[in-house]
């Protein structure tokens, strides 16, 4: 393709985008609307995995000892435990190390627990123990309730399976919702280039006489098509990257345990490649369809 | 050299434009193609274009046969061959220099070329003083030279005109024949279609005519044969 050829498809397309003013401006916003619900998707699909990884990698068994136990029958327990199959990793954490824990997440308020100093402790020692593979943590999980001195298993497991499920779902509908909006998008762009086509229908067919090729009709509306699906792409990251901002922030200070999102800027990294992407090929396929039928002379 | 060869179109509707028409046009001719309206004058111009494609018959232009030019073959043959049309066509947002700079950028010209050539060719037709005005606020005649300058400005070697004077009183299609004429002396084949019968008869140069899809006369030095 010459240099001379590709300033003047550029010039051309631009020109269309103006000129078809308030249609380029409701195709921009079909594009924005149609990422936009793609996008929130997306981004809670992407959160959702990245939550399940984060919880499967710190997944933890944790079990109190009974505080009937002695120090002996504590420190047996733990070789016990280690001696479980599909076990391994086993952390000790004495109920005065944990108390120190509290005290750091009660911050300012600490002095409450002051009545809970050393005799007074109602807490337990406990075990937290890893498992090699977490889909047979269930087994491992009746085994260790068995054993001498476990007052109370706690696994994470439950959690796990619905955010489990939960990303299944959301990912499907994701990818539904996106292919039904990137139709209605296409065919959206494709109307307004048809107009672009139809208002130049008379430049077209003079053009054809001169002896363009038809893909030298094509590209300025091609052009004008992704002009028009990159608008949209921006326009609906830079909302998703300031919502996400916002919204982040809310869950930040509501300190719920397995809320654990992913980063703004790894997201939009991710999100502004696809949207990009998606963008251009939107517009450039909308128009596409609106030029194959509108070139024979 | 442009050959028709035993060329027929039928139409889809079933009606039969041309029948067996046979001729062949050397380089640097000036021909007219006469007839009654229906004759079948448009269609041999489409088929020149390739608007259209011969039913049966041959047409062959410089030694291509456009009967079989795939779809994207077309636009280079049509980059050889100027085209004016009796309603100019122009396009009225751009300039005079516009629409005719339009005709370089469309076959891919570097700015310098068009630069060069645009002028030259506005000048041969008489219109350089008129660069920068629009088609709306030009004569027919001049609407006309626009037409030829940007059918002349890639150096076609044929210049094909359907109807060139249709629209033009008397005097300014005389002019527009002398230009047509200044262009043929430079070397430029043309072919055009007409119902001036004045024109013909003044310009003496080959006439082809054409009644009901066949040739009934070709002849050198001709003269337009039918009482408008």
């Amino acid at each position: 393709m010459k240099i001379n050829s590709v300033k003047y498809f550029m010039k051309e397309a631009g020109r269309n985008v103006f000129s078809n003013g308030w249609m380029s401006v409701a195709s921009m916003f079909t594009v924005v609307a149609s990422l936009l619900v793609f996008g929130i998707f997306m981004v809670l699909a992407l959160n959702v995995n990245h939550m399940v990884d984060k919880q499967e990698k710190d997944y933890e068994i944790t079990l109190t000892v009974d505080e009937n136990c002695t120090q002996e029958e504590t420190e047996q327990l733990g070789r016990n435990l280690a001696a479980v199959t599909n076990v391994s990793e086993v952390i000790f954490e004495s109920k005065e190390v944990r108390m120190e824990y509290l005290r750091e997440r009660f911050g300012e308020d600490a002095a409450l627990l002051d009545a809970y100093q050393g005799e007074e402790n109602p807490l337990r020692n406990w075990y937290k123990i890893r498992c090699e593979d977490l889909n047979l943590s269930d087994d491992t999980v009746a085994i260790i309730k068995e054993l001498n001195g476990v007052a109370r298993v706690i696994s994470s497991g439950e959690t796990i399976n619905k955010l489990t499920t939960v990303s299944k779902y959301i990912s499907t509908a994701s990818i539904w919702i996106m292919l039904a909006l990137a139709v209605i998008s296409i065919f959206i762009i494709a109307n307004t280039i048809k107009l672009a086509v139809f208002s130049r229908r008379k430049e077209i067919n003079i053009m054809k006489y001169v002896g363009a090729t038809d893909w030298f009709i094509r590209w300025p509306f091609i052009i004008e098509g992704m002009i028009i699906g990159l608008l949209g792409a921006i326009a609906s990251g830079l909302f998703i990257a300031l919502s996400y901002e916002g919204i982040i922030g809310v869950f930040a200070t509501l300190k719920i345990a397995f809320m654990d999102f992913i980063p703004l800027n790894d997201i939009m990294a991710y999100i502004g490649a696809i949207f990009l992407l998606m963008g251009l090929g939107l517009g450039a396929l909308g128009s596409l369809i609106a030029v194959r039928k509108h070139l024979k002379v | 050299m442009i050959i028709f060869s035993n060329v027929s179109k039928v139409y889809e509707n079933g009606s039969t434009a041309l029948n067996g028409v046979s001729f062949f046009i050397e380089r640097g001719e000036f021909v007219f193609v006469v007839g009654p309206s229906g004759a079948g004058k448009s269609t041999l111009i489409k088929l020149l274009m390739h608007e259209e494609t011969a039913t049966s018959g041959e047409v062959i232009i410089d030694g291509v046969t456009v009967n079989g030019l795939k779809q994207n073959q077309i636009p280079y043959l049509r980059r050889n061959m100027g085209v004016v049309f009796q309603d100019f066509r122009l396009l009225p947002k751009k300039t005079v220099y516009e629409n005719v700079s339009f005709a370089m950028e469309i076959v891919g010209a570097s700015r310098r070329e068009i630069r060069r050539q645009v002028p030259t060719v506005l000048s041969l037709v008489g219109l350089s003083h008129k660069a920068k005005s629009f088609p709306s606020q030009l004569s027919g005649g001049e609407q006309q030279r626009v037409a030829l300058a940007r059918a002349l400005v890639n150096n076609p070697s044929f210049l094909i005109a359907d109807e060139p004077t249709g629209n033009l009183n008397p005097k300014t299609a005389q002019e527009i024949m002398e230009l047509l004429n200044d262009i043929n002396k430079r070397g430029t084949t043309i072919i055009m279609a007409t119902h001036a019968k004045d024109i013909v008869d003044q310009m003496k140069k080959r006439v082809i005519a054409i009644e009901d899809g066949v040739i009934v006369r070709d002849e050198a030095r001709g003269v337009y044969g039918y009482e408008n």
